[in-house]
C-alpha cells in the first residue's frame, strides 16, 4: 500500500495527527461515561472512612465543613448537637502527599487515625497507612469483626491530644511516637500532620466549634 | 492447532517474564504481595488484549516511519481506559496500591514487543489470542512471584497468614534487590531446567536471545557451548 511507505512529512504528520484526535475523542466520551460512577466511588470511600472514625451522626459530615489553615474540619452532628469533628490534612511522606483523615473529640482529643489518600511504597512505608484486619489460614472463614482494623503505628495516637504532655516527634528524633523500621519517614509525615491537625483544631477551637454547631442547637 | 500454540505460547515456552525478560520494572516493582502482581497482571492483560487486537487491525495502513508513535498513542488509549475503569469499580485498596504503576503500563516492554513483533504482522484473531496468552503468562508469573516474595517477607499468602506465629517481617524479599535476587534463581533454575532436557533429548541448547551470555567472557560458558558442537 502507498501510505505505508510513505515518506512525505506532511503525510506523516497527519496520519499521526488523526490517530491522536480519534483516541483523544474515545477518551473523552468515555471518561465522560465513567466520570458519575468515579465520583460515586469517591464519596462512597469518604464516607465509609467517616462511619469508622466518627461516633453515629445524622447529617452528611462531608458537605458541613470548615476550612482553617489548608485543614478540612466536618462536624458529625446527632440530634442538633456536634458530638466529634473529622479533621482532614495532608503533607509530603516519602512518595507523594499522604493524606490523613482524624476523628476528634470536642475537646481535640483523638478517636482515630486513618490514612485517606497514599502512594507510599508497598510493603514499607504503606504498612503504616493500612489498617487492616489479619487474616490466617485458621480464621479465614470466621466472620471478622465490624468497625476501625487495627494498626499498631495508627492506634497510639487514640486518646492522645495536644494537650498533653507528649512530644511530637518519633523516638527516632528523640519524641514518644513509636515508629516502623523500614517506614521512618512516612511514620514522621504523620506524626507531624497529626500534631499539625490537633494544634490547628485547639488555636481555631471556638471558631470551628461554632461554624459546625447546626443553627438552633447548642 | 496453530490458534491454540498461538494462546499457549505465552504461558510457558515464550514467557514473557522468564523468557523474553520483558517487562522487568512491573515484574520488580509491584510483586510485592500476590495480590498486587494479579492486579497489575490483570490490568497489562486488558491492555495487551486491546492493544493487539487494534494495532493487528490498522497495521495496513499505519505507515512504516511513524509506526511506532502510532503503537504508543493506541496503547496509552487503552491504559487510560483501564485506568479509568480501575478507579471507578475496582476496590480502592487495589487501586491505591497499584495507582501509580498503571499509567507505566505504556512504556511497559511486553506490550510495544508483542505490537511490534506479532500483531503488526499477523491478523486479529491470532493477536488477539497473542495479547491474551502472553498476559495471562505474566499474570501467572507476577502472581507466583507476588506469592513468593510474601510468603519469604511475612509468612502469608494473598494476604492471609499461613504460618500464625510468624510476627516480624523479614524486608529483603519484599524489597526491590530481594526481587532481584529472587528473579535471578527462578531463570537460573529455569535455564538449567531447560538445558537438561535439551542434553538429555540429545540437542545442543540454545539459550534465549535475552539470556545469551556467549558474548560475555566472565565466566567460560561459551568454551562449553563450543566443545558440545
Amino acid at each position: 500500500m502507498k501510505l505505508k511507505n510513505t515518506e512525505n512529512f506532511i503525510v506523516l504528520g497527519l496520519f499521526l495527527a488523526v490517530i491522536g484526535l480519534i483516541s483523544g475523542l474515545l477518551l473523552a466520551v468515555f471518561s465522560g461515561v465513567v466520570k458519575e460512577p468515579i465520583k460515586a466511588a469517591e464519596l462512597r470511600n469518604t464516607n465509609k472512612a467517616l462511619e469508622q472514625i466518627l461516633p453515629p451522626f445524622d447529617n452528611q459530615p462531608s458537605q458541613d465543613k470548615f476550612e482553617v489553615d489548608g485543614i478540612t474540619f466536618m462536624g458529625a452532628v446527632r440530634d442538633g448537637k456536634l458530638v466529634a469533628l473529622a479533621a482532614s490534612g495532608a503533607k509530603k511522606g516519602y512518595a507523594g502527599p499522604v493524606q490523613a483523615l482524624i476523628g476528634l473529640e470536642t475537646d481535640g482529643k483523638i478517636r482515630a487515625v486513618l490514612i485517606a489518600k497514599q502512594n507510599e511504597t508497598p510493603g514499607l512505608g504503606a504498612n503504616v497507612c493500612e489498617r487492616k484486619f489479619k487474616k490466617t489460614i485458621f480464621n479465614l472463614f470466621e466472620k471478622r469483626p465490624e468497625g476501625l482494623a487495627p494498626n499498631p503505628f495508627l492506634d497510639q495516637f487514640g486518646g492522645m491530644s495536644a494537650q498533653k504532655d507528649v512530644t511530637w516527634k518519633v523516638k527516632k528524633d528523640g519524641g514518644d511516637i513509636e515508629y516502623v523500621t523500614g517506614a521512618t519517614v512516612t511514620s514522621r509525615a504523620i506524626t507531624a500532620l497529626t500534631d499539625e491537625i490537633t494544634q490547628c483544631f485547639l488555636a481555631n477551637r471556638g471558631e470551628i466549634i461554632a461554624k459546625l454547631t447546626p443553627a438552633g442547637g447548642k | 492447532m496453530s490458534l491454540l500454540k498461538d494462546f499457549t505460547k505465552g504461558l510457558w515456552k515464550e514467557n514473557p517474564v522468564l523468557v523474553l525478560l520483558l517487562g522487568t520494572c512491573p515484574t520488580l516493582a509491584v510483586t510485592s504481595s500476590a495480590t498486587n502482581g494479579f492486579g497489575m497482571g490483570v490490568a497489562t492483560t486488558g491492555v495487551l488484549l486491546g492493544s493487539n487486537l487494534v494495532i493487528s487491525l490498522i497495521a495496513g495502513i499505519v505507515p512504516k516511519k511513524v509506526r511506532i508513535p502510532v503503537y504508543i498513542v493506541v496503547i496509552a488509549t487503552f491504559v487510560t481506559i483501564i485506568d479509568l475503569l480501575m478507579k471507578a469499580y475496582a476496590p480502592p485498596a487495589l487501586y491505591t496500591a497499584l495507582g501509580i504503576f498503571i499509567p507505566l503500563i505504556v512504556v511497559n516492554c511486553i506490550v510495544l514487543g508483542r505490537a511490534e513483533a506479532f500483531a503488526s504482522k499477523n491478523g486479529p484473531v491470532r493477536s488477539a489470542l497473542d495479547g491474551l496468552g502472553m498476559g495471562l503468562g505474566f499474570t501467572l508469573t507476577l502472581t507466583m512471584l507476588g506469592a513468593a516474595r510474601e510468603f519469604l517477607s511475612s509468612g502469608s499468602v494473598f494476604e492471609v497468614k499461613v504460618i500464625t506465629g510468624w510476627t516480624t517481617d523479614f524486608l529483603l524479599p519484599s524489597a526491590a534487590p530481594g526481587a532481584f535476587i529472587l528473579v535471578g534463581l527462578i531463570l537460573a533454575a529455569k535455564n538449567y531446567a531447560s538445558y537438561r532436557k535439551a542434553v538429555k533429548e540429545g540437542r545442543l541448547y540454545i539459550p534465549p536471545k535475552g539470556l545469551d551470555c556467549r558474548h560475555c567472557n566472565i565466566c567460560t560458558a561459551h568454551i562449553d557451548d563450543e566443545s558440545e558442537k
